[in-house]
Parts: structure tokens; C-alpha cells; sequence
């Protein structure tokens, strides 16, 4: 029922999405990056501190504005496609919401961020600050509302981390994780 | 070995000895340095490999492709020993290749210091991701060995100045030594010609100048009473050779002379006759030999004793003795009252005329007395014989032919000369 109820979503989105000219926003999502998300986002929460928040499966919860909701269920396609068995003997749930009902991810060790309006974006990150919560956006800019980790697109595409958020929360992160990735420390970067 | 001198002995061991230590030495620092040097490396080696790997394999699951093409040549950069670099994926197929040279061969270099490969594992899915190869210069090793060739060259370069300067310094130590050896060898004690100077080294050899120069006075000192003692056994050996050969001299006459009458006794006629036989057989010589006896001189013991008789011979000896003028002609007593003369180069007529003269001397002679009575006179009896030596006959048969005479003489009457023909 579930499953029939996303497929009809999809559906439907996508109709609207093709007959919206707003639609042509959700079109600036990339797919490779997406895809490289959708292989970060398990490793994130494997490779921190957030992994002994983990009972039995790895939660993300991805949240959208009404907009992307058809990229969010791309993304999560992808992270089913990229990790088939799950990580690490761990299921991975991934739940996609809207950031109205943030509250669905109070159980999640990774919050996933497509872009919204600020006040989405930092109701967001305040939320998962509260859960001690993983988060990460698909822009980077987001870094800026006190998101812990985006991509940095540039001449290469590198995990880009908001040290100072990261450490407000208390979180560690994998010393190769750090050793991969650029780290964001403020607005001039 | 024994014949060759301790000086050569002690250079050539320090050389030998010095080369075994620096070459062992050097030979077990190289190795180490090498060694050490292998080690580092392959544990530098090992360590990049070990970095990387994680990085690399961490890209790859997270599909930061470019990334990893950044951080390889970004590890290429930091590291100018790497010649070769590739990353292969779980497929072989080749992701990322860098290589130095083209003419770049990939061969195995020593202590595998060159080549380093590793397995790229996903650490978290455990999915064998790919491969990577590292392969390296050896230039640094060979360096090295350049470096070590160069030191162990420079190090037996100053070894060899080294014992250039030992030798140097024995060569002048021993020189003292030879020079002593030398000043001893031509020592002369008699001559006391040693002229060693005053030595001021306190060393060893200092120790045996001393002891030399201590032992060259002794033995000055020993020569000189030694001398004095030769001397003096000299003069003594004279003495007693002088006295011994007087001695000899008077045992000699007393062996040839006869106690009672001082003339030539029998075995000194027979030695005499035997020589001078010779010497006229060879010069073809007459010889002629008077045998005479005292008449009566028995009665003369029984009638006056033998104190008289003893005295007459000595008288008849002094006159017979006395009657003999030429050199080579002599007279010996040849038994009890029996006299023997002998005479070289004299026919049978000087003979008779030797005889004539005894018995005229006797009879002008005083008269012999005892205890202030007169003996009657004495006369005597000769036999003459004479022979020309020669191989047919011999000295016992001119002596024999003379007592034959002299037999003959007793037969005519006593105080008679008798010739053996």
C-alpha cells in the first residue's frame, strides 16, 4: 500500500513537475552528485561518532520541499541501488519527508537537506541539533545556516565539512573522512 | 720466520692487522647502512602505500573519482623517488597511470625496494575495490652505495698516510737499536773503541743503551784484570816451559850419559852409530869404530876396590875424551871397563893413529894412586875395525868385527892395537 501510494506520488509529481515552470528549479539537481550523496549519506553516520546512535538499522531521513520530492525519492533509489545489502550487517530505512513534518526524523542519525527556504533550512537544523543528528545538505551554501557537511563542486567534488558545527555537536568524525574532505569554517571560504 | 727481523715482523702485522680491522669494519657499516637504508625504505614505502590505500579506497567507494586523480598527483609531487604509479581498478582496468620515464623498466631492484603493491579494500563493505602499484627509484640506494665506496676509499686513503707515519716512527725507533747493534758488533774490549753517546730516551731502548753502556764498562773493567792476569800466566808458563826445558836438556844428557865417566853411554853409541851409518851409506863414507878395554881392571877392583876402579874408568874416560879432536868423532862407554869410539869420515889408519894417541896420553899421565899407594899402570887394549856402509852389511857387524879385534888384542898380550880386516 505504501509502495503503491509512492509510486502514485512519482506519478503525479512528475506530471506536475513537467507542467510547472517552478519545476525547472528541481532540474538543478545533478545526478552524478546525487549520486555521490546517495554514497556518502550511510558512510557518514558509519564513519562518525552517530553510528552508536544506531540500534538495529542505519535511519536518514531525507527532507524536501514539495518541489524535490521526486529527486528525494531519486536519491533514495540510489542509495538502495548503491548499497543493496545495507552497511555494515545494518538495514538502511530511508525516510523521505517534507520539512513540515520534520518531526518524522526524530529517530534518524542522518538528515538529508534539499533545498528550502531559510527558515525551513534552520527550523531543520535546530531540530537536529536538539537530536544530535547528522546533517547534510545538497548545497553547500546551506553550510552556512550551521549544516555539518555538503559536496564541494569545484574542479573536484570533495566532502565539505562545517568544522564548527560538526564540533557544537559534539560529533567525531573518522580521520579519513577529514583527510578526504574540505573543511568549511565560514561564510569567506 | 725466525731469521726475519722483529722490526718487518711488527710493520707487517700493524698493516695487516690495521687493513683486517678497517676493512671489517668498513665492510659491517656498509652493509648496515645498506641495510638500514633497505629497511627505511621499504617501510617508507610500505607506509605511503598504507596511506594512500585507505584515501584511495575511500574515494573510489564514495565516487570521488576526481579526487583521487588530485591526491595521486598530489602524491607523485610529494614524491620524487616514485617512477610509477597505477591504480587499477576491481576490474584491472587501468584508472590512474603515472610513470616518470617512458624508457621507465620495471624490474625487480635489490632488497625489493623498487616494486610495492597493494589491495584496495572497501573497509567498511569489505569489497576489493582495485589495486595499486608503486614502483621506485633506487637512485637514493645507489647513492649510497656511491657514497660508502667514496668513504671507505677516503677512510683507507687516511689509514695508509697513517701507517705511512707508524712505519715512519719505527723505522726511527729501530734505527737507535741498529745503530747500538752496530757500535756492540764492532766492540773491541781490547781496543775499548765502543764510543756510545749519552742516550736521554727512558724508553726501552733507553733501558738497554743503559744496561750496554753498564756492561761495556764491566767488561773494560774485566778485560784489563784479565790482562794482567795473562800476563802473569805468561811469565809464569815462561818460567816453568824455561825450567821444563832445562830439565828435559838434563834428562835427555842423563839419558845419553853415562853417571860414572860423563861420556856418552851405550845407547846413545847405538842411536848415534845407526844415524851416522846412514848418513855414509849415502855419501858413501868411511866410518871406522875403536873398541877398547882396560886390562886387567879387575884385579884393579879386587886389589884397591871399586872406588879406585871407579876412578880409573873416570881417568880413562877423561883421556880417551880428551884424545878425540875432530867434531864428528865421539866416545861412549860400552859396558863395565869397555869403551867404543866412533869415527865418521876416518879410514882405519886415522883410527890407529887416534889409538896411539890414547895410549901415549895414558902413559904421560900421572900415576893413579889409592890411600898414598901407587897402581901400577894402567894400559889399554884396542880393536879397530872398518867399513865403507852399504847394504851388504850393517853397523852390528863393523861393532862385532871391532870386539872381534879387540878380542884378539886381549889374546896378543893386552896394551895392543888389533885392525879387523
Amino acid at each position: 500500500m505504501v509502495k503503491f501510494k509512492q509510486n502514485f506520488i512519482r506519478l503525479f509529481l512528475s506530471i506536475v513537475l513537467m507542467l510547472n515552470v517552478s519545476a525547472l528549479h528541481a532540474l538543478s539537481y545533478d545526478d552524478d552528485i546525487l549520486n555521490i550523496y546517495s554514497k556518502i549519506l550511510p558512510r557518514f553516520i558509519i564513519m562518525s561518532s552517530i553510528k552508536e546512535k544506531i540500534k538495529d538499522n542505519v535511519e536518514i531521513c531525507i527532507l524536501y520541499d514539495d518541489i524535490d520530492a521526486l529527486v528525494a525519492l531519486s536519491l533514495v533509489d540510489k542509495v538502495k541501488s548503491n548499497y543493496p545489502k545495507g552497511i555494515k550487517k545494518h538495514k538502511i530505512n530511508l525516510l523521505t519527508t517534507t520539512y513540515s513534518n520534520i518531526t518524522k526524523c526524530e529517530n534518524a542519525q542522518l538528515v538529508f537537506m534539499f533545498n528550502s527556504n531559510e527558515k525551513n533550512i534552520n527550523n531543520a537544523v535546530v531540530f537536529s541539533n536538539k537530536q544530535s543528528t547528522l546533517t547534510m545538505s545538497y548545497d553547500a551554501a546551506l553550510l552556512e545556516n550551521g549544516v555539518e557537511i555538503s559536496l564541494f563542486i569545484g574542479r573536484k567534488v570533495l566532502p565539505y565539512i562545517n568544522m564548527g558545527a560538526i564540533i557544537n555537536n559534539k560529533i567525531e568524525l573518522d580521520n579519513l573522512l577529514l583527510r578526504i574532505s574540505k573543511i568549511y569554517t565560514g561564510k569567506d571560504n | 720466520m725466525r731469521n726475519v727481523s722483529i722490526e718487518l715482523k711488527i710493520i707487517i702485522g700493524i698493516i695487516l692487522f690495521t687493513l683486517f680491522i678497517v676493512s671489517a669494519e668498513r665492510y659491517l657499516l656498509s652493509d648496515s647502512i645498506v641495510n638500514q637504508f633497505i629497511q627505511s625504505k621499504k617501510s617508507k614505502n610500505n607506509l605511503l602505500i598504507d596511506t594512500i590505500s585507505p584515501i584511495v579506497a575511500l574515494n573510489i567507494s564514495l565516487g570521488l573519482n576526481n579526487a583521487n586523480q588530485e591526491y595521486l598527483n598530489q602524491i607523485v609531487k610529494q614524491n620524487d623517488d616514485l617512477e610509477f604509479l597505477e591504480l587499477k581498478d576491481s576490474n584491472q582496468k587501468t584508472i590512474y597511470t603515472y610513470v616518470k620515464k617512458s624508457t621507465l623498466k620495471l624490474e625487480r631492484g635489490e632488497g625489493d625496494i623498487k616494486f610495492c603493491s597493494k589491495k584496495i579494500v572497501d573497509s567498511i563493505l569489505n569489497e576489493n575495490l582495485g589495486f595499486i602499484y608503486l614502483y621506485f627509484s633506487d637512485k637514493e640506494l645507489q647513492e649510497i652505495h656511491k657514497k660508502n665506496l667514496k668513504t671507505t676509499f677516503l677512510i683507507f686513503f687516511i689509514t695508509f698516510i697513517l701507517l705511512f707515519i707508524f712505519i715512519f716512527i719505527i723505522k726511527r725507533e729501530f734505527r737507535d737499536m741498529v745503530n747500538l747493534s752496530n757500535d756492540v758488533l764492532n766492540y773491541d774490549p781490547k781496543l775499548n773503541n765502543l764510543k756510545l753517546k749519552t742516550c736521554t730516551r727512558k724508553d726501552e731502548i733507553g733501558v738497554i743503551h743503559s744496561a750496554i753502556m753498564s756492561m761495556v764498562r764491566r767488561i773494560s773493567s774485566y778485560s784489563k784484570e784479565l790482562d794482567e792476569i795473562n800476563h802473569s800466566l805468561e811469565n809464569k808458563v815462561k818460567k816453568r816451559t824455561n825450567e821444563l826445558e832445562i830439565a828435559n836438556k838434563r834428562l835427555q844428557e842423563l839419558s845419553i850419559t853415562d853417571p860414572l865417566t860423563q861420556i856418552y853411554n851405550r845407547r846413545y853409541f847405538e842411536q848415534h852409530l845407526k844415524k851416522i851409518w846412514d848418513i855414509g851409506q849415502r855419501n858413501n863414507i868411511d866410518i871406522s869404530i875403536v873398541m877398547c878395554d882396560i886390562d886387567y881392571f879387575k884385579q884393579v877392583n879386587d886389589t884397591y876396590g871399586h872406588t879406585i876402579g871407579d876412578i880409573v874408568l873416570k881417568n880413562v874416560a877423561f883421556i880417551m875424551q880428551s884424545s878425540i879432536k875432530r867434531s864428528g868423532d865421539f866416545v861412549a862407554r860400552y859396558g863395565g871397563e869397555e869403551f867404543i869410539i866412533v869415527m865418521y869420515d876416518a879410514k882405519i889408519d886415522g883410527a890407529m893413529k887416534l889409538c896411539t894417541a890414547i895410549q901415549s896420553s895414558l902413559k904421560n899421565s900421572e900415576t893413579f894412586e889409592s890411600q898414598g899407594e901407587k897402581i901400577r899402570p894402567i894400559t889399554l887394549s884396542f880393536g879397530i875395525s872398518g867399513a865403507i856402509p852399504s847394504p851388504n852389511n850393517s853397523p852390528e857387524q863393523l861393532v862385532k868385527s871391532a870386539d872381534s879385534a879387540l878380542y884378539k888384542a886381549k889374546l896378543y898380550g893386552r896394551d895392543c892395537i888389533i885392525v879387523e880386516e
